[in-house]
């Protein structure tokens, strides 16, 4: 579905993402996890073609996407939130998500239907009339889903969905998320929340410093000596 | 409930259409003169809130269009005799062309490039046409002989001009009003409110941004053949000058941006204010500009978002008691 081969960016000088390479199976929930400044969104940013590597390849869907701008990407099929929310501060919730839909859409009643679909599944169908800048954090983070999944996407990019909602607020996120991935969609979710990391997600990579330092299902990385060094520091030897 | 508003709704657009053409009946020569220039700058900050109020992008500098509109239909009529009519078409190739220089560069920068980019080109625009004396007469202007006819567009009587500019506002405005209810519309909002997420939401947004501001430039330009054939007599300071792009911007932030009928509103606001406080204070020599931008600092304050969204809400809560409508906005 999504390959990563050999992936560097640079900003002055700092590597923030380098020689990275994985890939992400169809159907998936794919975790990208690392302690803060690792690149994670850099990567994110790299895959929905916001930035252009310096060097490496990206393949999704078998093509070469690595020079493709964001919005051809998004035609075919990546979709993405921020982990910053950028709502569409003026227009009502509903109209957020409509543009997204008229992504694959051109009639406006067919989108409005769409739209209205997208955020009862979301859980957001009492707030469409709202304006965007009016929600909460939560109702925000689910608008950007709901928005993502508007456009009809294959491969859903989540940055920190989780992040800053409290504890009921992530357990009624993520029962959308395993929704998704069992509707077909691929998931590729950068988290912090370890609890939520472990819980959904199918395979994980860490990175530290924009390099991968592990790879593997939930229990394997959990136990991999290098990210117990990334997470808590290494262990002193008193001699 | 819903038939007593069709009913009203029917009443209002019959006093709107007697309102319309009441100054043809009239024949008030002074009344018409001002009406055409309060439509013209309608026209104008209408197209103009189709690239500032809905794409978000501010240009302050529409008098370029507005002055190429008038000298490019003016020099081929007057030194090819071609008809100002078909001068439209070549004014709108001629705004294309300098949309795609001053939009293509610009239009991938964030920031205020786009901005200082009309305004210098407005400049360099009001200089050549200052300075190239072979082509444009310099500062001494140009005269276009009173010819009437039709296909010089020149006019007998102002009914003509009126109707004519009445027309270009009422298509301005259908064609705003399309974009607002379509997907042009959502997408231009969407690029003003957060051009990066409207990015991952694929739209393209330079493409979106050069169609709004060809539109834009096109109207203008259209009415800048107008107003030559109206007034016919200008010079490079009567059409390229700054005044008149910050006059069409402040009328649409007045009237409201990013709505259909806000700039319409402004005009009616802001030029009978302009000329009624010019006419108020002949003897103090700046009193009208004084009090002009006192007035209008404190319209932008009290309402940042133009008069016309304010108006609407009272309209709705005044005469459509419906309210259940309105919940939650």
């Amino acid at each position: 579905m999504l390959k990563i081969e050999n992936v560097c960016k640079q900003f002055q000088g700092v590597k923030a993402v380098n020689e990275l390479s994985f890939s992400v199976e169809k159907g998936q929930i794919f975790g990208v996890i690392g302690p803060n400044g690792a690149g994670k969104t850099t990567l994110f940013n790299l895959i929905s073609g916001s930035f252009k590597p310096d060097s490496g390849a990206i393949y999704f869907n078998g093509r070469n996407s690595t020079k493709m701008k964001c919005y051809t990407l998004c035609k075919s099929g990546i979709g993405r939130t921020y982990q910053v929310v950028k709502p569409f501060a003026s227009l009502s919730v509903l109209e957020n998500v409509m543009v997204g839909a008229f992504n694959t859409i051109t009639s406006k009643e067919d989108v409005l239907k769409y739209a209205m679909s997208i955020l009862t599944k979301v859980g957001l169908q009492k707030k469409a009339t709202y304006i965007g800048s009016s929600l909460t954090l939560a109702e925000k983070k689910r608008m950007e889903i709901a928005r993502a999944l508007a456009t009809k996407p294959k491969l859903l990019l989540l940055d920190e969905v989780m992040a800053g909602l409290n504890t009921s607020e992530v357990k009624e996120l993520l029962p959308l998320v395993l929704t998704l991935r069992d509707e077909g969609m691929t998931i590729v979710i950068i988290e912090h929340i370890m609890e939520v990391v472990m819980t959904i997600c199918d395979h994980i990579v860490v990175i530290n410093y924009g390099q991968k330092i592990a790879e593997g299902c939930p229990r394997e990385v959990a136990n991999h000596p290098e990210v117990i060094k990334a997470y808590f520091g290494e262990e002193m030897t008193i001699a | 409930m819903k038939r007593n508003l069709k009913i009203f709704n029917g009443i209002l657009f019959v006093l709107l259409v007697i309102l319309i053409l009441s100054p043809i009946v009239l024949d008030d020569q002074f009344i018409l003169n001002v009406l055409i220039q309060i439509l013209m700058y309608a026209t104008i900050a209408t197209a103009w809130n189709l690239l500032g109020g809905y794409a978000g992008q501010l240009s302050l500098g529409h008098a370029l269009f507005f002055g190429i509109g008038a000298y490019t239909a003016t020099i081929l009529h007057i030194n090819y005799g071609i008809s100002p009519w078909l001068g439209m078409i070549i004014v709108v190739a001629v705004c294309i062309i300098l949309c795609a220089i001053i939009g293509l560069p610009t239009f991938r920068l964030k920031g205020p490039f786009f901005t200082l980019a009309t305004i210098a080109f407005a400049e360099v625009a009001r200089h050549l046409a200052l300075y190239w004396r072979e082509l444009t007469n310099g500062s001494v202007g140009i005269n276009i002989k009173f010819d009437p006819s039709f296909t010089n567009m020149i006019f007998q009587k102002f009914d003509t001009y009126y109707l004519l500019i009445l027309l270009l506002l009422v298509v301005t405005l259908f064609i705003t009003y399309c974009i607002d209810r379509n997907k042009m519309g959502y997408y231009l909002k969407a690029i003003r409110e957060d051009e990066d997420a409207a990015k991952t939401l694929g739209i393209n947004a330079t493409k979106y941004k050069m169609y709004a501001l060809i539109l834009s430039a096109s109207i203008t330009g259209i009415v800048g053949v107008f107003y030559a054939q109206f007034i016919l007599f200008f010079e490079p300071e009567s059409v390229f000058n700054i005044n008149i792009s910050a006059q069409v911007a402040l009328i649409a932030i007045v009237g409201g941006m990013g709505t259909v009928f806000g700039p319409l509103l402004g005009a009616f606001i802001v030029i009978p204010l302009n000329e009624l406080l010019r006419a108020t204070f002949p003897e103090i020599h700046g009193m009208n500009y004084f009090i002009y931008g006192v007035l209008l600092i404190v319209i932008i304050i009290i309402t940042p978002n133009g008069l016309y969204p304010i108006l609407k809400k009272l309209w709705l809560r005044f005469f459509v008691k419906d309210s259940s409508k309105g919940a939650g906005n």
